[in-house]
C-alpha cells in the first residue's frame, strides 16, 4: 500500500486515500450544483402552483417540472451517493479505491448524461415529465443522456464493490464484517444495480422507439419503468439510513443497539423493495387487482418493516448514547439536551421525524390499493414523496455535508450561524409544503396540472372548497421556506469550499 | 461500530414508538373513513 497516497484527517483521525478524495470532491460538487438547478426549477414550479402568483406559462411549467424531477430525484441524489459510496468504501475502511480511472469514467458519463438531459429539457425537446410515459416522446438525445447517466452510475457501483473486495483482501479494517454504514451502502449499491438494469431494459427500447426503429407497448413501459423509478428511491432510502447511522456516530458517538437486527433490516430492502414497485401503478387498469394487492399488501410491508426497524433503532442508539453522557432524567432529557446546535444533528433528527411520521405513514396508507384509487392522481402523493425524498434523504445528505466539508474538502464550515438555522428552515419548510400538498390533495387538487383554478380555459367550470386555498397558502409558505433553507445550504457549502479556513 | 445491546434501556424511544403507532392508527382510520364517505355503500 503506497502510504504517500494517504493523508490523515486532523479532526476525525480517519485516513483518506487521495485519489478517492478527488472523486468524492467532484461528485459532491456536481451534486450541489444540481441541487441548485433543481431548487431554481422548484421555485418556478411552486410559484406557478400557487394560484395567486401562477408564474409560468404552461409549456415552461411542464419543462421546469421535468427539470426539477430529474435534477432533484436523480441527479443531485445519485451524484451525492457516488461520493458517499467512495467515502464509505475507502475512508471508513481505511482502503484505497479500486480502478480510479473507471471511477473517473463514472463521473464523466454521469456529467455528460446530465448535460444532455438538461439541454433537451430546456430546449423543449423533452417535455415528457419525470416518468416520460409513452406516447409522450422526447428527442433521442434525452434517452441517450439517461442511458449514459445510468451506465456511469452502474460503473460507480462496480468500483464500489471492487473497492470492498480489495479492502477485504488487504485486511484494511479491523473487524470481520464491514462497518454497518458500509454494509448499508453496499445494500444501496446492490439495489442500484437492479434498478439500473431495469433502466437499461426500458430506456434502450425507448431510445430505439424515439428513433422510429421499433414500436412501444405503453403498459409494458410503465411496468418496467417503475422497476427503475421505485427502487431508485429505495437506493436513496438505504443510503439515507446509512447516513443516519454515520451521523449518529459522529454527532453523539452512537453505537447501533443491535448490529444483526440493523443488518437484517437492510437485507429486507434488497429482497423486497423492488417487488413493491407496483404500488406506483395501482390505478393502472392493465394489471389485475389480485396481482397488485399481493404485491403491495404483502411484499411492500416487508420493506416497510425494515424502515420501521431503522427509524426506531437510530433514535434508540442516540438515546442510549446520550443517557450514557448523564442525561438520564425523565423520558426526554436526552432529547432536550441533545446537541441541537450542531446542524448535522438537527438535520438528522428532522430527517428521521419527517421521513417516519410524514413520509412513512402516508406511504403505507397511500400504498394500499383502496386508498390509492382516490389518492393517486392528486397532490397527496406529491406531498408523500416530498416528505420522504426532500425531508428525509435530502436533509440527511445536507447534514452529512457539514462533516464532509472538513474531512474531505479540509475547510472549516463558514457561516456556522446560518448553517445552524439551515436544517430548521429546510425541515419546517418541507413539513409545511408536504402537509399543504397532502391536505389540498385530499380535496382533489390534481398532482400535475398547471392551472388548478381555470384548468387552462376548460369549458367546464369547477369550484374548489375554499379550504383548498388555505392549504395552498400553507404549501406556498413551506415551499419558500424550504427553498430558503436549500439556498443557505448551497451558499454555506460554496463559500466554505472557496473561502473557508484551511485545515491541516 | 460495535453493538450497544448490553441490556440497553431507551424508554424515551419506546414512548416515541407508541406515539408513532398511535399516529399511524389515527391517520389510517381517517383515510379509510374519508374513502368510505366518498365511496358510500348503499
Amino acid at each position: 500500500m503506497a502510504v504517500q497516497d494517504f493523508r490523515t484527517c486532523s479532526i476525525t483521525g480517519l485516513k483518506v486515500h487521495l485519489p478517492a478524495q478527488n472523486l468524492i470532491i467532484v461528485n459532491a460538487v456536481a451534486a450541489v450544483v444540481l441541487l441548485l438547478i433543481g431548487g431554481l426549477a422548484a421555485a418556478g414550479v411552486a410559484l406557478t402552483r400557487l394560484p395567486a402568483v401562477h408564474l409560468l406559462p404552461a409549456d415552461w411549467f411542464y419543462r421546469f417540472l421535468t427539470l426539477h424531477g430529474i435534477a432533484m430525484l436523480i441527479a443531485w441524489i445519485i451524484f451525492f451517493e457516488m461520493a458517499g459510496l467512495y467515502l464509505g468504501a475507502t475512508v471508513l475502511l481505511n482502503a484505497r479505491i479500486a480502478a480510479p480511472k473507471m471511477a473517473w469514467l463514472q463521473f464523466i458519463l454521469m456529467l455528460v448524461g446530465t448535460l444532455l438531459i438538461a439541454a433537451m429539457i430546456l430546449t423543449g425537446q423533452a417535455d415528457v415529465l419525470f416518468t416520460s410515459y409513452p406516447p409522450l416522446k422526447a428527442s433521442p438525445i434525452y434517452y441517450l443522456g439517461v442511458i449514459l447517466f445510468a451506465v456511469g452510475a452502474l460503473i460507480g457501483c462496480f468500483v464500489f464493490f471492487g473497492t470492498l473486495a480489495k479492502a477485504r483482501k488487504e485486511g484494511t479494517y479491523p473487524h470481520g464484517s464491514f462497518p454497518l454504514v458500509t454494509f448499508g451502502l453496499a445494500c444501496a449499491a446492490i439495489i442500484a444495480v437492479v434498478t439500473l438494469l431495469h433502466g437499461a431494459a426500458i430506456y434502450i427500447p425507448a431510445l430505439l422507439w424515439s428513433l422510429g426503429l421499433i414500436g412501444m407497448d405503453e403498459s409494458t413501459y410503465r411496468l418496467v419503468w417503475w422497476g427503475l423509478g421505485h427502487p431508485s428511491q429505495q437506493i436513496n432510502v438505504a443510503a439515507m439510513i446509512s447516513v443516519w447511522y454515520l451521523l449518529g456516530t459522529l454527532t453523539v458517538s452512537m453505537k447501533p443497539i443491535n448490529q444483526k437486527l440493523c443488518r437484517t433490516a437492510f437485507v429486507l430492502y434488497v429482497l423486497f423493495i423492488n417487488v413493491a414497485s407496483e404500488h406506483h401503478i395501482l390505478v393502472d387498469p392493465v394489471f389485475s387487482s389480485a396481482h397488485k394487492i399481493w404485491n403491495t399488501g404483502y411484499v411492500m410491508h416487508l420493506a416497510v418493516l425494515a424502515s420501521m426497524i431503522h427509524a426506531l433503532a437510530v433514535p434508540a442508539g442516540i438515546e442510549v448514547a446520550l443517557r450514557k453522557k448523564g442525561f438520564t432524567s425523565g423520558l426526554f432529557e436526552w432529547l432536550k439536551k441533545a446537541p441541537w446546535s450542531n446542524p448535522a444533528f438537527s438535520a438528522m433528527m428532522l430527517s428521521i421525524f419527517i421521513f417516519g411520521f410524514m413520509g412513512g405513514i402516508t406511504g403505507v396508507i397511500f400504498g394500499s390499493e383502496q386508498v390509492n384509487i382516490t389518492a393517486h392522481n392528486t397532490w397527496r402523493i406529491t406531498g408523500h414523496f416530498h416528505s420522504t425524498v426532500v425531508g428525509g434523504t435530502t436533509l440527511a445528505f445536507m447534514g452529512i455535508t457539514y462533516y464532509v466539508l472538513p474531512l474531505i474538502f479540509r475547510r472549516e464550515v463558514l457561516g456556522m450561524g446560518f448553517a445552524r438555522l439551515q436544517p430548521w428552515f429546510f425541515g419546517i419548510g418541507t413539513i409545511l409544503m408536504g402537509g399543504g400538498m397532502m391536505l389540498a390533495g385530499a380535496y382533489g387538487v390534481p398532482r400535475r396540472h398547471w392551472d388548478i383554478v381555470n384548468f387552462g380555459g376548460s369549458p367546464f367550470s369547477f369550484a374548489w372548497d375554499p379550504t383548498v386555498y388555505m392549504w395552498l397558502g400553507v404549501f406556498g409558505i413551506g415551499a419558500l421556506l424550504a427553498i430558503l433553507g436549500g439556498a443557505i445550504y448551497v451558499l454555506v457549502t460554496v463559500l466554505t469550499i472557496f473561502f473557508g479556513k484551511k485545515l491541516a | 461500530m460495535s453493538d450497544n445491546n448490553e441490556g440497553f434501556g431507551a424508554p424515551g424511544t419506546f414512548a416515541i414508538a407508541i406515539i408513532f403507532l398511535a399516529t399511524f392508527i389515527i391517520l389510517y382510520f381517517l383515510n379509510y373513513k374519508y374513502l368510505a364517505s366518498i365511496w358510500e355503500l348503499r
